[in-house]
This record gives structure tokens, C-alpha cells and sequence, in this order.
């Protein structure tokens, strides 16, 4: 069988393939940064970031626990979605048995239409479903079809003093809604509210960026997330004159990868100082550690170019 | 100062002190190794680099936690292994384990002429066709240098088990070489 192993060896050292020299150099300058970091008295692994493999048997109560909080925060979250709670059986039933009520005092009607229902609930257990009978009966009766009509109304129709209630954009349209929400003026619906931080989440998972202000500048989450992606590979690859195109559009330029790197910091993990002077003197920071704890300047110190050094310490890094 | 007659566990101490000398003396010489392994399996040298970060920056984070129990090479394969496991399971689909395609990486080169013997391509397309756990237990113990004992303790496999894999392969390969011819 030695003939395979040694056929084998052979091929293999005749291959030509090797690392990248980036991908050397990123590695010799992380481990000199977490070495740096190590002498500052800093412990940089206080935290571990890496994810177990797939076939590990630990994966399994992080993979439930996981999913319960996902569960957890739907339950939290769906309510938000779903359309604004119309009158309980409760209220309409003391509203239809006689008590209709002007116009004028509709806005404090919850509370008052509460307290009787309240006052026959508690003297007797099986209200809540004699109050539903009797719902669907007395919205059938003579009487019902008007009292439950202008019940109904204070549920739709906005008090006189407000503006118009925004309508419900279709889907897709997040920033027109916001829009309509905002001029309502303090009548912000809570729909276009939990759509707006929908959107923001959207911005920060898929581009790891600032969110808000990547959604503003960029118009929507995925275009933001992708010309920071573009501006990141950039600054890699030491692109200046792309580096310039995208940041003379209003890019994120603190948005940041998987692990927690700016494009600064991979600029200086890959000692292009032009990208890196470009960068900040269109105000990237500084001081943006990335997952590891690991600053500009530490990974400038790692290298070998002193004019990013220099250049960091002039942008006030620290 | 790191000496290159240092051996593999006193470099990682060496760096844990502060020596960043010795873990560029322990990369370089471990470098090739580690990078074919995880270039083997996943055939695609983009994704190689990419494991290799993650592989050196794991053993550059974990130094001071380091405890030469067993060979440094086992606990560096080890780490390396898990991290192809994990890529090659969540990329299946994206990866080409043709020997052609890697030869018509671009930076590869001209030199990539040097592989592309009948013999060094028929051999190289054969391991990609393994078997993946007799490619991985073949390659633990062609690149990495590691015995059936260190393969079967990171493969997380008894050591019959890791023989026969060992074996097999062995016989795969020689059924493909023959079909090659």
C-alpha cells in the first residue's frame, strides 16, 4: 500500500496551491494584536466566539433553548402585526342593553362601559359566556343594529380634533408608511411603529450595520447591507478609487462584518493605508473593536506600517 | 527567542508569554499542512482560507489555555478537523471537489502544470472521491502526519474503526487508479 501513500506525497508536494498572502497576513496579525492585548493585561479570551461543529451533542440544548426564545419573542412580537382589538364582548353588550352614549363622551367610554361589565362579572362567574350569548342575541334584536353601529364607530372613526387614521400600506411599502405614520403628529400607528423597528432589524442582521442609519441613508435594509458589504471588500482589497465612488454615496461606513470587523479594520488587518486614510477622513471609527476586543490601533501595532499607526493616533485612537 | 529547534509545545508557550516570534515560526511550519488538509476536503481554496483563519485564529486565542497533554499537531488537527466538519456539512452544495476546477484556479498558475500529470490528477481525483470520513481519516494521516490512535481520538472514532476507514481508502484508491488507467 506504500506505493499510494508515496504516490500521494508526491502529488501533494508538487501542488502549487498554497494560502493567499493576505490570508497569511491576517493570521501572523491577529496573533501578534491578541498577543499585544495579552501584554496590556488584557485577556482577550474572556469570550469564545467560535462555533461548535455540527456533530457535537452540546448543540442541542443551545439548539431548544434557541427556539424557545424565538417562540417567546413571536408571541411578543405577532400582537404588533395583527389589527387593533375591536370592542370586547363585554363592552359592546353594555353598550348595546340600552347605554348608548353621545358622541362627545365616547373617548372615556372604555372606562365606563368596563365598570358595569366588571360590576356583572363579578357577580356572576359565568359571565363571560352569558355575555357572549346574549352579544349574539342582541345584536340581532330591534334595537341592536344602531347601538352596536355607534359603538362600532368609536373603534373607527378617529375623534374630531385628530387627523385621519394612516391606511395600512401593502407590503413592501415600510417607508411610505413610516412616512404617513410620522405626519400624523403623535398619532403614529402602533402597525407603522412595530413595521419601522422591523425594518431596523432587518438592516442589522442582514448587514450588521448601525440599522437606523443605515436605513435612512440608504434607502432599505438590503441595499444598505450590500453597499457596505461592497465597501468592506473594497477596503480588503485596498480599492481606492471604489473606495471613493461608495463613500462619496452615503454608505454606513462603520457597518460591520460577522465579526464584528469595520472596514477600517480590515484595511489595516491588511496594511492599505490608503484605504485606511480614505476611510477616516470620511469618518469611520477609530476606536470600533471588532468580536475579539481587538482595536485599530492594536492591529495597527501588529503590523508593519507606521503610517497607519500614525494615522490612527491623528484620528484619535486609542 | 524562538529557535527552529523548538519543538511544537514549547513555541505555543512561548507565544502564550508574549513571543510573537514563535507562533510565526509554529504558522510557517504547519502552514502547508493544515491549508491542503482543509483544501482537500473542501476543494475550493477560497473556503480554505477562509478555515485557515479561522483554524490559526482559534490556536492564537486559545494559546494561554493550551496544555501540552497530547502533541500539538493532534489538538491543531483536532481544531481544524471541526472546523472543516462544520464548513463542508453547511456548504455541501456549493462545494466542487474536481480535481479540473481546482487546477483552473487562477492562482494556481502557471505551476499548476506541475500536478497536472495524468498520474498526480488521477490520484488527486481519486481522494476526492472518497468517501468523506475515509478521505478525512486518509488525509489526518497523509498531511497532518498523525497516527491511527491521534486520528481515531479526533475523529471521535474506536481505533478499529479508524483502521478500517484507513484501510478501505486505501483499497478505493487503488480501485480508481486502476479505472483511471
Amino acid at each position: 500500500m506504500n506505493d499510494i501513500d508515496d504516490d500521494y506525497r508526491r502529488a501533494s508536494a508538487q501542488d502549487p496551491g498554497q494560502p493567499s498572502e493576505s490570508t497569511r497576513r491576517t493570521i501572523l496579525a491577529h496573533a501578534a494584536a491578541l498577543a499585544a492585548q495579552r501584554a496590556a493585561g488584557k485577556d482577550p479570551v474572556n469570550v469564545d466566539f467560535r462555533r461548535p461543529a455540527a456533530n457535537q451533542s452540546s448543540w442541542r440544548p443551545a439548539l431548544i433553548g434557541t427556539l424557545a426564545a424565538a417562540g417567546l419573542a413571536g408571541l411578543l412580537i405577532t400582537p404588533q402585526f395583527l389589527p387593533s382589538r375591536g370592542p370586547t364582548s363585554s363592552e359592546i353588550s353594555t353598550a348595546v342593553s340600552g347605554k348608548s352614549l353621545p358622541p362627545h363622551t365616547l373617548q372615556e367610554a372604555p372606562e365606563r362601559l368596563a365598570a358595569p361589565a366588571a360590576r356583572s362579572a363579578a357577580n356572576d362567574s359565568t359571565a363571560p359566556r352569558k355575555l357572549g350569548k346574549s352579544l349574539a342575541r342582541k345584536s340581532q334584536a330591534a334595537d341592536g343594529p344602531a347601538a352596536a353601529d355607534s359603538e362600532a364607530r368609536y373603534y373607527v372613526a378617529p375623534p374630531a380634533s385628530s387627523a385621519p387614521t394612516p391606511v395600512a400600506p401593502p407590503a413592501g411599502t415600510y417607508e411610505s408608511a413610516d412616512r404617513a405614520a410620522a405626519q400624523t403628529a403623535g398619532t403614529a400607528s402602533p402597525a407603522a411603529s412595530a413595521r419601522r423597528n422591523f425594518a431596523v432589524q432587518n438592516a442589522i442582521v442582514a448587514g450588521g450595520s448601525t440599522g437606523e442609519s443605515a436605513r435612512q441613508k440608504s434607502g432599505t435594509p438590503t441595499a444598505a447591507a450590500e453597499t457596505a458589504a461592497t465597501l468592506m471588500q473594497a477596503a480588503e482589497a485596498g480599492d481606492s478609487s471604489r473606495l471613493q465612488s461608495l463613500l462619496a454615496t452615503e454608505v454606513d461606513v462603520n457597518a460591520r462584518d460577522t465579526h464584528g470587523r469595520t472596514a477600517l479594520m480590515l484595511a489595516i488587518l491588511r496594511g492599505e493605508s490608503d484605504a485606511v486614510n480614505l476611510l477616516i477622513a470620511h469618518g469611520a471609527d477609530a476606536n470600533a473593536a471588532d468580536s475579539d476586543g481587538l482595536t485599530p490601533l492594536q492591529a495597527a501595532l501588529a503590523g508593519t506600517q507606521p503610517g497607519i499607526t500614525a494615522a490612527l493616533r491623528r484620528a484619535g485612537a486609542r | 527567542m524562538a529557535d527552529l529547534a523548538d519543538s511544537d509545545e514549547a513555541l505555543m508557550k512561548r507565544y502564550a508569554q508574549g513571543d510573537v516570534g514563535a507562533f510565526d515560526l509554529l504558522y510557517r511550519r504547519h502552514e502547508m499542512r493544515v491549508w491542503r488538509y482543509l483544501e482537500r476536503h473542501t476543494g475550493n481554496r477560497a473556503t480554505a482560507d477562509e478555515l485557515m483563519q479561522e483554524v490559526w485564529f482559534a490556536v492564537a486565542r486559545d494559546a494561554v489555555r493550551y496544555v501540552p497533554s497530547a502533541r500539538f499537531t493532534t489538538w491543531l488537527f483536532t481544531i481544524a478537523h471541526h472546523r472543516m466538519i462544520d464548513s463542508v456539512r453547511t456548504r455541501r452544495q456549493e462545494s466542487s471537489l474536481d480535481p479540473e476546477a481546482l487546477l483552473a484556479d487562477p492562482r494556481a498558475g502557471p505551476l499548476a502544470a506541475a500536478i497536472s500529470t495524468d498520474q498526480g490528477k488521477a490520484l488527486l481525483r481519486a481522494v476526492s472521491q472518497l468517501p468523506e470520513e475515509q478521505r478525512d481519516a486518509f488525509l489526518l494521516q497523509m498531511e497532518a502526519d498523525l497516527s491511527v490512535e491521534e486520528i481515531a481520538a479526533i475523529t471521535a472514532s474506536s481505533f478499529e474503526t479508524t483502521k478500517s476507514r484507513l484501510r478501505y481508502a486505501r483499497i478505493k484508491l487503488r480501485e480508481l487508479l486502476k479505472e483511471h488507467a
